[in-house]
């Protein structure tokens, strides 16, 4: 009987798939808002599970950056496999360092921090209102996202609570580099627990699929389906 | 191009060389076959023996359908011309004018060998179509990257074009990556044969020959450990030489099929190719050829 030779030395990991939540914690978000958030998040876990079932080569890398008066890891800065991702509850308070959020995520996709083979970093961004930083540091930070690697192919989305005159869409509009997407507008409770769940597995699927080689010259970003129409029971608004 | 069995060895002055190519899972899982390609020869040219290997990685995508057989026109592409390079370059007396020449000929002529070959397979397979549709979008169809080397009595010639790794373990176990890395490339795109501009994205190099073990992959290997510079991926290549040591070439590339199918199941899902060089010394003798090498090609392609 032939000698068993033992697998070379090693660990063998699939591809990472680097997920980042970045959650607005300002004092507005209080209330059914925040509330509804944790709620959405914690449910979006499962079905994000379920939707990467059928692409066992993916590891999903959890992460989160929360942001009120400054910006902080929620889960991080080493991010978590899904398998123990715990979605701790959020307060409210304060303002909206979204900036200071934004340039913590750059720092985070940088070629340094990232390894640099792996698929699309899926970021997602919830917020209510306007940035309170100043508009020079949220342009720069966005400038830094559109110039890094990681950046540019992330796949970027972006969930505005709340009444339209009560956030900043066109500023929100320049982190989202999905335009048949666009900005996903939540009005009521409902409409955010369908759109993070549809955001959230969509995303993740789309970063997924795009494990097909491409050429360099040729590349475009992993561009995600049009969202479905919100189709709500509530009319209770935020 | 599934490998079955074990993978050839072919032997020569210089050292050993084999190969092989595995169907990813995700390839299996979705019904595509493995897209990869490697060849390797072994003989006397111009009176000197030579190792040649190539390896080529198919592009997954779907506008790239005809991957497969891009990638193995790149491999019989790129034997035939390492087979007639640089007729003169015993005569370089150092590796920075033999680089140089390098550098300036071949990148263009195996580009443009491929192009060729890759027209002459599009007639023959799409007939009339072939002229009616786009020509840049034709050769986009069989998009590959190329690894390749040619190992002289006194160099390593290598180059690259695109993803995948060349690297090299010395007799004193450091691992040196010959060309540079490109930093341009992150997620999973790719430069490639097909790419408009293909000739400027060549890198290569030349080195004085020296013994140790010479390593040309896919990025399906190196993706399954983390990445090309991820300790655990040089922990595999250190510990794959302990294994030819330890058990002999034969026994590891008789294994060698199965572990690159377990690589590819448990981690990257990408087809994996991996050739393995040992390279001897120039004044030590080579006490492990495998088969005899009498200047007759002795070629092997999966």
């Amino acid at each position: 009987m032939a000698t068993e030779i033992p697998v070379p030395d090693g660990q063998v990991t699939k591809r990472a798939l680097h997920f980042f939540w970045l959650t607005d914690c300002s004092a507005s978000m209080g209330g059914k808002k925040i509330a509804t958030l944790n709620q959405a998040i914690r449910e979006a876990l499962p079905l994000i599970k379920k939707a990467v079932e059928s692409h066992p080569q993916v590891q999903i890398l959890m992460s989160a950056i929360k942001f009120s008066d400054e910006a902080e890891w929620h889960i991080g800065p080493d991010p978590v496999t899904l398998d123990k991702f715990v979605w701790n509850e959020l307060s409210a308070d304060g303002l909206t360092a979204t900036a200071k959020a934004l340039r913590m995520l750059a720092q985070a996709l940088s070629i340094e921090r990232m390894p640099r083979r792996g698929f699309p970093p899926v970021c997602i961004l919830i917020s209510d209102g306007f940035c309170t930083d100043p508009e020079e540091e949220y342009m720069t930070a966005i400038a830094e996202l559109n110039k890094i690697p990681w950046g540019m192919k992330a796949i970027r989305l972006a969930i505005a609570l709340g009444e339209e005159t009560e956030y900043n869409e066109k500023e929100l509009l320049k982190f989202v580099n999905q335009p048949t997407v666009g900005l996903l507008k939540a009005h009521n409770a409902e409409e955010l627990l369908n759109y993070i769940k549809w955001a959230s597995t969509e995303a993740t699927l789309s970063s997924s699929r795009s494990k097909s080689k491409d050429l360099k010259d040729d590349s475009t970003n992993v561009v995600l389906s049009t969202p479905p129409p919100t189709i709500t029971s509530s009319t209770e608004p935020f | 191009m599934n490998c079955s069995g074990s993978p050839p060895i072919h032997g020569a002055d210089l050292g050993w060389a084999f190969g092989c190519s595995r169907r990813g899972a995700s390839h299996l899982r979705g019904g595509k076959p493995c897209q990869d390609a490697y060849a390797l020869w072994s003989g006397t040219f111009l009176s000197a023996p030579q190792l040649i290997a190539a390896v080529a990685d198919g592009h997954g995508d779907r506008q790239h359908d005809l991957s497969e057989i891009g990638a193995s026109l790149a491999t019989q592409v790129a034997v035939q011309e390492l087979l007639s390079p640089l007729p003169k370059d015993a005569l370089f007396e150092s590796d920075h004018a033999l680089e140089e020449e390098f550098a300036r000929t071949f990148p263009e002529r195996v580009t443009e060998s491929w192009l060729v070959r890759v027209q002459e397979d599009a007639k023959s397979r799409l007939g009339e179509s072939y002229t009616a549709v786009d020509p840049e979008a034709t050769i986009r169809r069989y998009g590959t990257t190329l690894l390749v080397t040619r190992v002289s009595p006194r160099w390593i010639m290598l180059a690259q074009i695109g993803d995948g790794d060349i690297l090299f373990l010395s007799l004193d176990d450091r691992i040196v990556y010959p060309l540079e890395t490109e930093n341009a490339l992150v997620g999973l795109s790719t430069y490639s044969l097909a790419s408009r501009n293909a000739i400027s994205l060549w890198k290569t190099a030349v080195l004085p020959r020296e013994g140790g073990l010479l390593l040309l992959a896919t990025d399906g290997l190196s993706d399954s450990f983390g990445g090309s510079d991820h300790p655990e991926f040089q922990r595999f290549v250190r510990s794959l030489r302990q294994r030819i040591g330890e058990y002999g070439i034969g026994k590891v590339a008789h294994s060698l099929p199965t572990w690159l199918s377990q690589y590819s199941d448990q981690g990257s899902g990408d087809d994996v190719t991996l050739v393995l060089m040992d390279i001897m010394p120039e004044e030590g003798g080579n006490n492990q050829t495998v088969e005899d090498t009498d200047g007759t090609p002795n070629r092997s392609e999966n």
